[in-house]
């Protein structure tokens, strides 16, 4: 662009804004333009008549000089040198005389005092042209006289004559000329001075009307720019009013990414109490998500600043659409919210007029509320599943039988909890431990698995593993522990669950025990009881057939003896572990069982009887293979615990004793069922505990027997239950 | 919560004591604690956690311990100022420890020091949490780990 | 009548954007797989606008965006891309596409963005 262009594209831009303010500035200088011309002029003028005032007074002087010259000449007739010196003098006194009236009266070219001429205009003031006028016809005869006088000097002729007329004419005219040139001087003086005054009186117009353009140009100027301010102050009123009202966080950012001056109030609540102006929106993205993101989020906005790239064709590409935000807050935590920021492109015209992609506006609205509903619509929806899976087996259980198991279970994790909050620092301390659990999750796993509940049996024996893998680690430390206390957490979680799922279904069954109650009333068993221990032949099926075994549970006497509820557990205990025992160790397949001529159906007799007010025995037999004392012997020399000699010697009485040992089994491989040897070193602990008896007898290939006394302890009677804490010590 | 994650934790700890002169530190077995009752020494240092787990993990030490903690680096000045920056400090190498493991997926927040249990702002009451002891010399301190999903 | 060349690895894809001839503004001129077909056919047709999928064997679609571009840099590109990558997406607009559309996207959708991208 030329600079002729830039200029009249200067005076073109918004010219009526300021055609006002123009106009009164050109006035008020051709005003002052005007009135210094004319000042110029007239003091000129002035100058001028400053010559004439001067000239004029010289004729004055000139009038005397001539008289007296003239009365000198008279007296010197004698002395020709004084007589040459005055009449000089008089000769150029009159031609400066003549030609300056001459001057004055038609105007011309005068010798001025030095050598320089000035000009006169003729003079046309009444007073000034009457007093010349009468000059004039008094100073003709009077020239003539001289110039008579003079050329009789010329001619050598007597002049006593013409100079007798000369000075008689002086005499009469001198006074008279005197004052008539004084008149012209005056006139001449009072013209200048008038002058001099219009000159005043316009200088003081122009200096007026200046003031009132002045003073015209403020008033408008000032009231203009008030008008324009009161515009931009609401201008701006309003847009605070907009910025914090709206219920998003709005602000501006630049090419560089950096925010803007201004933004809504809001948008502090969204992003918590920050500095906004003038940051980068980049480093305040870093500090609330990750850096992933801010990066893909610096190169959406960089797109949008692209002038090429169509705005509505990227808005897929925004990373920030829903994006999960960590703001710290002051007590350390973080708050987290889900944040939708919108970005559009912001315009402004440029110096050609085109609009350019001036900022980039952003949005950012709060939609934790809409996120959070449907995080929870999954949620339930996924727990709904879940739980649904659930119900289908515990449906299959009975919801008593359930409860208790719940609350044994809650006992059970308490126990292990409380083992692992015991300090210890030996480690042999730490890694009793891991006996001291294993015992109590295997009875948990038993448990579940005479209640068919499957995960959690599953999930016990996943314990058992890491507990077997801890009792084997050299140098065994409190954190190996993390992964088993992990374990802990998840069953006590799922624990919770199948509660919370129980309690609800427990009230469905009330209400629709209550709806049948009427119309059918279940044939009385004559005992409480007895449905305690209906799911040991469950139990015992569902391992005969998880050990491809076919058994039949042959019980009789479990719901006589009414006992104390922790003892009747631990007794269930037992019962559930010889009955294992029975099943994987004790009867044989049913092709081994075929081959020895034996019923295919293997039997298990299950028996608690009183035998006195204060004594009970228990009996489990089985009519399987017995026990087999050369596979003990094996596997204890296997084991490596004892010298091979010393195994060699023991009876087979000393190989029995050696199955209720910690960590011995005769299991071929370690299966949900068998193979940790645990379980019978559990039975021996609660006999022990109760200083009651186990009595083992065996035939080989013919049967198993193990008979146990125990106290009977009844929830009223004074008998010493060992209560929880105690076992886990 | 993954057993890797409570290790991440366990292990800034340990690094800790590594630091100073008597490192001889051991880790007890991690028990469970319902956060209606929260396991708490004498002093307390808290880090926020958020990101794919959020809630806290704090440092909790009885006094004596912090006192001896503080001679055996050198510090003679035992005073309760000097206490809170050590747990603040222990809390930090948890953090740092952490940002370094789990990277920019884990926001951590700067450790606040409290007397005492933390309260239900930092636990959740219906969750519980992972108490890991920490034996050093004749003390007990403890890290405790609170993350939900 | 705007020539328009397709690519993309998808023949189901193809086809549906092939369905665009329906409408009396395009006219799908070439059909690639693959980066270097598109190249190809594009020296041979000149195409005014190009659709791009952004993961394709042989030469990806940011490539070859890159190789159109520096033939000729006022090419129309739109990018039909799956949402799982936004960075790559973003990428590919840099190296000069000049919009977005995501899969998957109905006839609708495909001419409204097709008329946006050569509007102007």
């Amino acid at each position: 662009m030329t600079t002729g262009e830039h200029m009249s594209g200067l005076f073109n831009f918004d010219f009526g804004k300021y055609r006002g303010i123009l106009i009164s500035v050109a006035l008020f200088l051709l005003l002052d333009a005007s009135v210094l011309i004319f000042n110029f002029y007239v003091s000129y003028e002035i100058a001028d008549d400053a010559v004439g005032v001067n000239l004029a007074g010289r004729q004055r002087m000139l009038s005397q000089r001539m008289a007296k010259t003239l009365l000198i000449l008279d007296a010197s007739k004698d002395d020709p040198v004084a007589f040459k010196k005055a009449f000089d003098e008089l000769q150029l006194s009159k031609g400066l005389f003549d030609e300056t009236l001459n001057g004055f009266i038609n105007g011309g070219q005068v010798r001025g005092a030095g050598k320089d001429m000035a000009q006169l205009e003729p003079v046309t003031n009444r007073l000034g042209k009457d007093s010349l006028q009468n000059t004039l016809q008094l100073w003709l005869p009077y020239k003539k006289s001289i110039d008579i006088f003079s050329e009789s000097i010329a001619r050598g002729e007597d002049y006593s004559n013409p100079l007798a007329v000369a000075v008689a004419l002086a005499r009469t005219h001198n006074l008279t000329m005197l004052s008539a040139m004084n008149d012209l001087t005056v006139s001449l003086e009072q013209v200048a001075a008038s002058k001099a005054i219009r000159l005043r009186g316009i200088q003081t117009l122009g200096i007026c009307l200046a003031i009132i353009n002045f003073l015209f140009i403020m008033f408008h100027f000032v009231r203009q720019l008030r008008d324009s301010d009161k515009v931009i102050e609401r201008a701006r009123r309003e847009t605070t009013e907009i910025l914090e009202t709206v219920n998003e966080g709005l602000f501006l950012i630049d090419k560089q990414l950096i925010i803007g001056g201004q933004h809504s109030a809001k948008l502090v609540e969204v992003l918590g109490t920050q500095q906004f102006a003038g940051q980068s929106f980049q480093v305040l993205l870093e500090s609330i998500v990750s850096a992933k993101d801010a990066e893909t989020a610096r190169g959406f906005i960089e797109l949008l600043f692209d002038p090429k790239i169509k705005e509505k064709l990227i808005g897929d590409l925004n990373p920030l659409n829903s994006v999960e935000v960590n703001i710290a807050n002051q007590s350390g935590g973080f708050l987290t919210k889900h944040l939708q920021f919108s970005f559009a492109r912001a315009y402004q015209k440029n110096e050609d007029d085109v609009a350019e992609i001036s900022h980039v506006l952003v949005t950012v609205l709060d939609v934790s509320e809409q996120v959070k509903l449907v995080r929870a619509l999954n949620e339930s929806r996924k727990h709904n599943e879940s739980q649904l899976e659930m119900i289908t087996s515990l449906l299959h259980t009975h919801p008593g039988l359930l409860r208790e198991f719940i609350a044994n279970s809650f006992n059970c994790f308490n126990r292990i909890n409380n083992v692992l909050r015991q300090p210890a620092k030996t480690s042999q301390a730490v890694r009793d431990k891991a006996v001291n659990i294993f015992r109590e999750i295997h009875n948990f796993k038993g448990e579940a698995a005479s209640l068919k509940l499957e995960f959690f049996e599953i999930a016990a024996h996943k314990m058992e593993d890491t507990l077997a893998e801890l009792r084997d680690k050299p140098d065994l430390t409190g954190n190996d522990y993390l992964g088993l206390t992990v374990q802990l957490e998840n069953l006590i979680s799922y624990t919770q669950q199948v509660e919370h799922l129980t309690e609800r279904l427990g009230q469905f069954a009330i209400v629709s025990s209550n709806k049948f109650k009427a119309a059918y009333t279940p044939p009385s068993t004559g005992n409480k009881r007895e449905h305690a221990w209906d799911h040991l032949q469950d139990f015992v099926q569902n391992l005969a057939l998880r050990n491809g075994k076919l058994v039949k549970l042959v019980a009789s006497g479990l719901s006589e003896i009414e006992l104390e509820a922790n003892y009747g557990q631990q007794l269930k205990e037992i019962i559930i572990q010889l009955l294992r025992n029975a099943v994987v160790h004790g009867i044989e397949a049913p092709n081994d069982r075929e081959m020895s001529e034996k019923n295919m159906e293997g039997r298990i007799d299950l028996r608690l009887a009183k035998i006195s007010t204060t004594e009970m025995e228990l009996t489990v037999m089985d009519d399987g293979a017995g026990l087999d004392y050369e596979a003990i012997r094996a596997k204890a020399f296997t084991s490596g615990k004892w010298p091979d000699d010393e195994i060699e010697s023991w009876t087979n009485k000393h190989l029995l004793g050696l199955i209720f040992h910690e960590g011995f089994s005769t299991a071929k491989e370690i299966s949900k069922d068998a193979g940790r040897g645990m379980g019978m070193e559990a039975v021996m602990n609660h006999v022990l505990e109760h200083r009651g008896k186990i009595t083992v007898s065996s035939r080989r290939g013919r049967h198993c027997r193990f008979v146990i006394t125990l106290p009977i302890i009844t929830a009223n009677s004074n008998g010493h239950v060992n209560n929880d804490s105690e076992i886990a010590a | 919560m993954s057993q890797e994650t409570l290790q991440v934790f366990i292990d800034g700890v340990v690094r800790y004591f590594h630091h100073t002169n008597d490192k001889e530190v051991k880790v007890g077995t991690p028990y469970l604690v319902e956060n209606d009752n929260p396991a708490a020494y004498d002093v307390t240092g808290i880090i926020g956690i958020s990101g794919p787990y959020r809630g806290c993990v704090y440092f909790t030490a009885p006094r004596i311990l912090l006192k001896h903690l503080l001679l055996s680096i050198g510090e003679l000045d035992t005073s309760n100022e000097h206490i809170f920056d050590l747990v603040g400090e222990v809390a930090n190498t948890i953090s740092g420890n952490a940002r370094s493991r789990f990277g920019h997926e884990f926001m951590i927040s700067v450790p606040v020091m409290i007397e005492g249990a933390p309260n239900q702002i930092h636990l959740p009451r219906q969750m519980r949490s992972y108490v890991i002891p920490v034996y050093w010399k004749a003390y007990h301190a403890a890290v405790v780990i609170c993350l939900e999903q | 009548m705007l020539s328009l060349m397709i690519v993309d690895d998808s023949n189901i894809i193809r086809r549906k954007i092939e369905r665009c001839n329906d409408s009396d503004k395009f006219q799908v001129v070439a059909s690639a797989a693959n980066g270097a077909q598109a190249l190809q056919l594009y020296n041979e047709t000149r195409p005014q606008v190009v659709t791009m999928d952004l993961t394709m064997p042989e030469m990806d679609g940011i490539a070859c965006i890159q190789q159109l571009m520096a033939i000729d840099s006022g090419l129309r590109i739109l990018v039909i891309s799956a949402l799982s990558d936004k960075a790559t997406g973003i990428e590919a607009l840099k190296k000069g596409a000049r919009g977005f559309l995501c899969k998957p996207f109905t006839d609708e959708q495909l001419l409204e963005a097709l008329t946006e991208l050569t509007e102007d």
